[in-house]
């Protein structure tokens, strides 16, 4: 994209005039401008540093960037998705600042990062950056910025113990990271300075919860304006990274916060996203879908994020249908109940036969579910029962299209399945799957098996990828 | 160890060279880990203290086909001495 269709965007917020002596930021996103500017978590730290007038901010992404400070003090990046970091390397080449945080020195930039990514598990990076914000942004950014302010003129290692104090804000360089052996897991963390032993987080507690602040037609879903209507999700199914990093489950008050959100959204487009890990346990989601069937809102197109099975009926569904969106996506992980019972997800066959049936009753044309294998405790007999319930979903609702996507199991940090591996059968298990779903007509979509693998590496329990990967690569700077 | 200089394409060869080590890598991902195992967030505060995770994993294992209830449980007591000393 040219620099130039950074005209192409409609504020929800007005920028702060910068003072004089404003602080020279980058904040960049690892990806396309087209992918970053669709993540709501961007947009809204980039709109709280926008909106300071002792900043002067300036966004970056991999092919567009507006213009540059020479000398920034501070580039952040906002990170969400894993093999983003090869794009924060090169970014950082692109700006010149030394790929590791140990090599830079005084005159160049404090490198800060944030986002699910590095909130989850934030070692494989660590090298990298100077700073990681952990959690959420609500009252963390604001106060990140104002320590740094108090400390703007002192040296590197002042600052960064300074900085190290406000909760949520984790320096890697203040902690030694020690291994069995050299290929071993990890043996040790011990904080090196006068720093807490345990990096604490910060939870917001308000009931007002985040919305773009930014809408353009170059945005992967064009215009979409999105709407966080809950935060975590109150199932904790026990692998799930959404529900146990955020906890605890919580929802934007209606009149509050989701209804004057929209408003102001749809005062600029048409198109609405609501997000969040399990949109419909809103406890006043019906009174939601009430609002926005409205006669004004009739020309709205509707996008949810995937939903929680029980709560398919027919309301939703005629919602949906009536604001443009002809599937729903829901998260079934298996058809065997025993399954489901491991991984807490308290769901029955009939309740997912029952979502199916409502579905195509509301007039959706397609359901898609998510499923998952090598699931811990999982044996060959429970995918027979995957096949038997997409078997009976596509008589119970016939003419619906159906399709299953299917992941493997793969650990996640802060989650009670972080003390398993990757299952060395997931790989057959899914072949499997396809072979007996697609010789009957059901639409298989497996994720790819070795990027789970490589997911696993990266993000999952692997102590001993740090060791050897990042080992090396700290080997190179001495 | 090699020298790599601080480039890009530096890494890039680096992590290249790294594939070579595959299999022992490959050995972590399928690995299930101990309780007392040090975790790479160990020094991250998650939202739940860890004795509420590791009673959420037992709870999951009750669920398990007895065979494999012992053989998968990071719970059950490992059956030979830990190959290291914790913390
Ligand atoms: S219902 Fe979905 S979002 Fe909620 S805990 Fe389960 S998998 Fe996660």
């Amino acid at each position: 994209m040219s620099t130039a269709d950074f005209a192409a965007e409609r504020l929800l917020f007005t920028p702060a005039v910068s003072d004089p002596t404003a602080v020279p930021v980058i904040f960049a996103f690892p990806n396309t401008y087209s992918v970053g500017i669709t993540s709501l978590g961007y947009q809204i730290v980039w709109a709280t540093l926008a909106q300071r007038h002792d900043l002067q901010t300036s966004r970056l992404f991999t092919d567009a960037h507006e213009s540059l400070p020479t000398q920034p003090e501070l580039v952040g990046f906002s990170v969400s998705w894993e093999l983003d970091y090869v794009n924060i390397l090169a970014l950082l080449e692109q700006l010149q600042v030394p790929l590791l945080a140990a090599e830079r020195q005084a005159a160049q930039p404090l490198v800060f990062g944030g986002g699910p990514v590095l909130t989850a598990n934030p070692e494989p990076f660590a090298d990298f950056f100077d700073v990681i914000l952990l959690g959420e942004g609500e009252t963390l950014l604001d106060q990140f910025i104002d320590a740094y302010q108090s400390v703007r003129t002192a040296d590197r290692h002042t600052q960064l113990v300074r900085l190290a104090q406000v909760p949520g804000v984790y320096v890697p360089s203040l902690y030694a990271v020690t291994y069995v052996g050299s290929d071993g897991p990890v043996q040790a963390i011990q904080a090196i300075a006068a720093v807490p032993a345990q990096v604490q987080k910060q939870t917001y507690r308000g009931d007002v919860l985040s919305a773009s602040k930014v809408v353009t037609e170059k945005a992967a879903w064009e215009n979409i304006y999105m709407v966080e209507v809950v935060r975590s999700c109150p199932e904790m199914c026990r692998f799930c990274l959404a529900s146990y990093l955020t906890l605890p489950f919580r929802t934007a008050s209606l009149e509050g916060s989701l209804m004057p959100a929209i408003e102001r959204g749809l005062s600029v487009t048409k198109r609405l996203g609501l997000l969040g890990a399990s949109v419909t346990q809103h406890p006043e989601f019906d009174a939601l879908l009430d609002y926005l069937n409205r006669p004004e809102y009739d020309d709205i197109r509707l996008s949810l994020a995937s939903v929680r099975t029980g709560t398919v009926n027919q309301k939703l569904a005629a919602t949906l249908v009536k604001h443009d969106t002809r599937s729903i996506t829901i998260a079934v992980e298996s058809g065997s109940e025993r399954l489901r019972r491991i991984v807490n997800k308290k769901l029955q066959n009939d309740e997912i036969i029952a979502a199916a049936v409502n579905a195509k009753a509301g007039g959706l044309s397609a359901i898609k579910l998510y499923g998952m294998v090598g699931i811990p405790g999982e044996e060959a007999t429970d995918l027979d029962e995957t096949v038997e319930m997409m078997k009976t979903l596509k008589k119970a609702a016939p003419g619906l299209r159906l399709t299953l996507g299917c992941s493997t199991f793969v650990p996640k940090a802060h989650t009670p399945f972080q003390w398993f591996g990757v299952s060395p059968e997931a790989e057959k298990r899914l072949k499997l799957l396809q072979k007996q779903l697609r010789s009957r007509g059901i639409d298989f979509r497996p994720e790819s098996y070795s990027w789970s693998v490589v997911q696993a590496l990266i993000l999952g329990a692997i102590a001993a990828y740090l060791n050897c990967c990042c080992g090396c690569v700290t080997m190179a700077s001495r | 160890m090699r020298h790599y200089g601080e480039s890009l394409g530096s890494y890039r060869r680096a992590f290249k060279e790294l594939k070579d080590q595959l299999p022992p890598l490959a050995f972590y991902v399928y690995q299930d880990w101990q309780p007392q195992q040090v975790l790479p967030w160990e020094h991250i505060q998650g939202p739940l203290p860890k004795t509420t995770l590791l009673k959420h994993l037992a709870e999951a294992i009750e669920h398990f086909p007895v065979e494999q209830r012992e053989a998968r449980s990071p719970l059950a007591p490992p059956l030979a001495a830990p190959l290291f000393q914790l913390k």
